[in-house]
């Protein structure tokens, strides 16, 4: 093994991986080049806008600002797996309507905030949708029709749930 | 894994892990000449690329503005682009481009506080009508004020790209482009090649704000330029800073009003100058100070007016198409300068628009302006608000810090023209005859629309999409937009949505038109192909009867207009300013896909409302480049103000431009409502909290 590289193991995408790299190198890199995953992108590269972000252990973290030496035996999840994951199904169908976005570069970032929030929180209001995604910006200005979008799933998803209980 | 089809691929998504990497090796000083410059031995697999190397023009060309690709000697800012280098391996060509050694004379570039300083000039257009000097000798008093605008970082999400491969017979280029076929023309000439032999593919682009037109063709060019020299695919792309530090931005401007006003405080005479920072390649005709020129005095009539517009060439670096250049300063100065003019004539600034829409040219008011300005009143409750907050800025002698929070509100009143007018500046050199779109009715009933516009923020495809089914009646799922490939596709020209509503929907309602015709006992598939000339209405060559056209009949119905009021507060210690509600009336002809045009509006409200307060603006005055970043210039969700957007009936049957009125009317609005809470003349943009507390204490 060269020098300056570590080999380190985790979890991508409930799946578990080793990885050699450089330990400097940024989660973003490693997720776009070592295992092709493009749907993380990179904005600013400065952790201000959000495009990057990823669930680490839970949490949404700008993967730009996450060196590979911190990733041993972390649980990353990308926007791929919350997409295709079997787990985060109940989460999909809260997340907005494909077309709210306007150019959709950002829409990554924003659902990987709004899945965080919905691991924590199935029912957020208004507000708290509006402070996650404080951590994101969009060029288009899309947060009202996403906010929105949100919402809108959130009512018809209670109102579905509330109606299956009254059938039972 | 694989990525889910719901996303969208940007340049950055698309490289083949064959491709060379590249970089470009730049100035690293401002002004001054290369004496000689000695390049690193290159390892094997590597390859570089001087301007010596360039086998046709190394001075690109694109609607008037102007950037070299690579320069030898002469450098006239910093960062200005030397080498390019490509290998497979980003480190070494790290490693290559600080090995370069380099022998230069640097020069001290001319650092004017002063737009108006002793600059050379590369365009002067003079507007006058009426007698100016009369005017100015017969009136009671005369009001004067001093407008300046920064330069515009277009702060698109994905930053400079393209992919270029030359395969010996063609030249490929994947780009994130706004002008596939006005780059394919600049990179054949750079080449040398013909037109044909350069084929370019557009990948979808982020929001733009025209920033994907002359940058763009600058670094397809270069990536071209070392496909050629390598012969394998090269994937050139700016990191974040190299794309805020060198890309072209918008020009700074320096607008002077002088108003001759009668005893009642009415207008009886305009003079305007405007100073354009035409940067380092000042350009000789650009549609920033024809549009600047041409809407000095905004949306208001006057009898005896004066413009006078000059590109300075300045020790600035290049600047290039920004959305609405031009036009977004010259409002922006009008309308604050009317708001000086309201306090002489002691109206509030609904009556005095009225007053001055209709009275000062003695003709009727367009209908829709003055549509436009009573819905929005209405809306706000923006009299009964702004004369109280008028009872209170009176009522307080100055601004006690900590005391109360400040109120203010503020109305403009704002029109965008069919940028189809402006169309002569996207084919300076004269080489494209005509545009045009293709649909496509396949034997499963499918229709394909075949253009050269890129789908991006603005929604154009789903325009598209959205009149084609209605005009034939079909599914809006059954239809779809052809890759744009300059190979498969006609011109439709650039992508600047009004511009693109202005050609592109009439040239798809004449398919559709001939498509239904054909449709009837037609056998499929059946083709439709149509075509504007250059010289036609919408495209350009007629701009000049077009621009008198609009000075001299009444109403003016190819003009959208928009009235916009904005509500701010401002927190009375650290003078940062939040928005209560913006309320917007717009007429803009026909809608077609209403859901699609809000979503374009309101995000454009909030961008431009992110613009007026935030620093996302070079300032006037300096030198150097000078990044911002995102939190600079883009607001985020918490700070997403109450938006109301009404769209008035029309009684056009056509759809307008509507994609300009926010950048127009946000940024009065704005700047007039911090005026009114603070009670300080602010005369610039962006007025951030730093701004207020100057103004404060000058």
């Amino acid at each position: 093994m060269p020098r300056n590289v570590i080999k380190l193991g985790f979890t991508l995408n409930e799946q578990p991986v080793l990885l050699q790299t450089h330990p400097a190198t940024r989660l973003l890199d490693v997720l776009r080049s070592d295992f092709g995953l493009k749907g993380t992108r990179e904005g600013c590269a400065r952790g201000e806008c959000g495009a990057c972000l990823v669930l680490m252990n839970g949490v949404a973290v700008n993967s730009c600002l996450v060196p590979a030496f911190a990733l041993s035996d972390a649980e990353i999840v990308t926007i791929e797996g919350i997409h295709s994951l079997k787990s985060f199904a109940d989460i999909r169908k809260a997340l907005p309507d494909g077309n709210v976005y306007r150019c959709g570069f950002c829409s990554s970032g924003m659902e990987v905030a709004l899945a965080a929030l919905l691991l924590t929180d199935p029912e957020p209001g208004e507000e708290q949708i509006r402070k996650i995604l404080s951590g994101n910006l969009c060029a288009c200005g899309s947060y009202g029709a996403v906010v929105r979008s949100v919402v809108e799933r959130t009512i018809r998803r209670r109102s579905y749930g509330r109606r299956r209980i009254e059938r039972s | 894994m694989k990525l889910q089809t719901q996303m969208r691929h940007f340049i950055h998504d698309i490289a083949p892990k064959r491709s060379l990497r590249a970089r470009v090796f730049r100035s690293p000083f401002r002004k001054g000449t290369v004496t000689a410059i000695r390049r690193p031995a290159l390892p094997r697999g590597y390859f570089c690329v001087g301007q010596e190397d360039i086998p046709g023009t190394s001075v690109l060309s694109y609607s008037g503005y102007l950037m070299p690709v690579l320069v030898k000697s002469a450098v006239r800012y910093l960062g200005e682009p030397l080498l390019l280098f490509c290998g497979s391996n980003p480190e070494v060509l790290a490693q290559l481009a600080s090995s370069v050694e380099l022998s230069y004379q640097e020069e001290s570039p001319v650092e004017y506080k002063d737009l108006s300083g002793p600059y050379q000039e590369s365009q002067i257009i003079n507007l006058a009508h009426g007698d100016v000097d009369l005017a100015f000798s017969l009136a009671e008093q005369i009001v004067e004020g001093e407008y300046r605008t920064a330069r515009q970082e277009h702060y698109y999400p994905d930053t400079q790209g393209a992919l270029a491969d030359w395969d010996g017979k063609l030249l490929t280029i994947h780009c994130a482009t706004q002008d596939p076929f006005g780059l394919q023309l600049a990179t054949a000439r750079c080449l040398n090649l013909p037109a044909r032999k350069v084929r370019v593919v557009a990948v979808r682009t982020g929001n733009t704000m025209e920033g994907k037109l002359l940058s763009s063709i600058l670094v397809a060019a270069q990536a071209g330029l070392l496909a050629y020299a390598a012969k394998k695919p090269v994937f050139l792309v700016y990191d974040r800073e190299e794309d805020l530090n060198y890309s072209a931005k918008g020009p700074q401007f320096l607008i002077r009003h002088q108003t001759a006003l009668d005893q009642d405080g009415g207008t009886m005479a305009v003079r305007v100058q405007i100073f354009m920072d035409g940067g380092c390649y000042a350009p000789r005709s650009s549609e920033a100070l024809h549009r600047a020129v041409h809407s000095a005095w905004g949306a208001y009539q006057i009898a005896n007016l004066e413009v006078t517009g000059r590109t300075v060439e300045t020790d600035f670096p290049p600047i290039g198409p920004f959305r609405s250049s031009g036009l977004a300063q010259a409002v922006f100065a009008a309308e604050l300068h009317s708001s000086r003019l309201e306090e002489v004539a002691q109206l509030d600034p609904y009556d005095w628009k009225k007053k001055n829409l209709v009275e000062a040219a003695r003709r009727p008011a367009p209908a829709s302006a003055l549509a436009v300005l009573k819905e929005v009143v209405g809306l706000s409750d923006f009299i009964r608000k702004h004369s109280a907050y008028c009872a209170v800025k009176k009522r307080r002698k100055t601004i006690e810090q900590g005391a109360y929070p400040l109120r203010g509100i503020g109305l403009s009143l704002v029109f965008q023209g069919d940028d189809g007018q402006w169309k002569e500046f996207y084919n300076a050199e004269e080489e494209r005859t005509s545009y045009g779109l293709k649909l496509v009715f396949d034997k499963s009933r499918r229709l394909r629309i075949y253009t050269s516009l890129v789908d991006s923020a603005m929604g154009i495809h789903a325009i598209l999409i959205h009149r084609a089914a209605e005009l034939l009646a079909l599914d809006p799922q059954k239809i779809s937009v052809q890759e744009v490939d300059t190979r498969e596709v006609p011109d439709t020209g650039p992508t600047i949505l009004s511009r693109a509503v202005a050609v592109g929907l009439p040239l798809l309602e004449q398919c559709c038109g001939v498509l239904q015709q054909k449709r009837k006992g037609g056998v499929l598939p059946i083709e439709v192909r149509r075509s504007l000339s250059v010289g036609s209405p919408h495209s350009g060559k007629n701009a000049p009867a077009a621009r008198a056209k609009r000075k001299t009949e009444e109403p003016v119905s190819e003009l959208s207009w928009a009235a916009t009021v904005i509500e701010v507060e401002l927190d009375p210690v650290t003078f940062q300013s939040s928005c209560r509600g913006v309320w917007v009336a717009i007429e803009m002809g026909t809608v077609w896909n209403q859901t699609a045009i809000l979503r374009v509006l309101e995000g454009e409200i909030l961008r431009w409302l992110g613009s007026s307060r935030l620093a996302g603006y070079t300032a006037a005055g300096e030198g150097a480049v000078s990044a911002c970043s995102a939190g600079d210039l883009i607001p985020a969700a918490t700070e997403l103000p109450e938006i109301q957007i009404r769209l008035l009936e029309s009684q056009s049957a056509e759809m307008k431009g509507f994609d300009n009125l926010p950048c127009l009317g946000v940024p009065a609005a704005y700047a007039a409502a911090v005026c009114q809470a603070t009670g300080l003349y602010i005369d610039r943009l962006p007025i951030t909290a730093e701004v207020v507390q100057q103004c404060l204490e000058t």
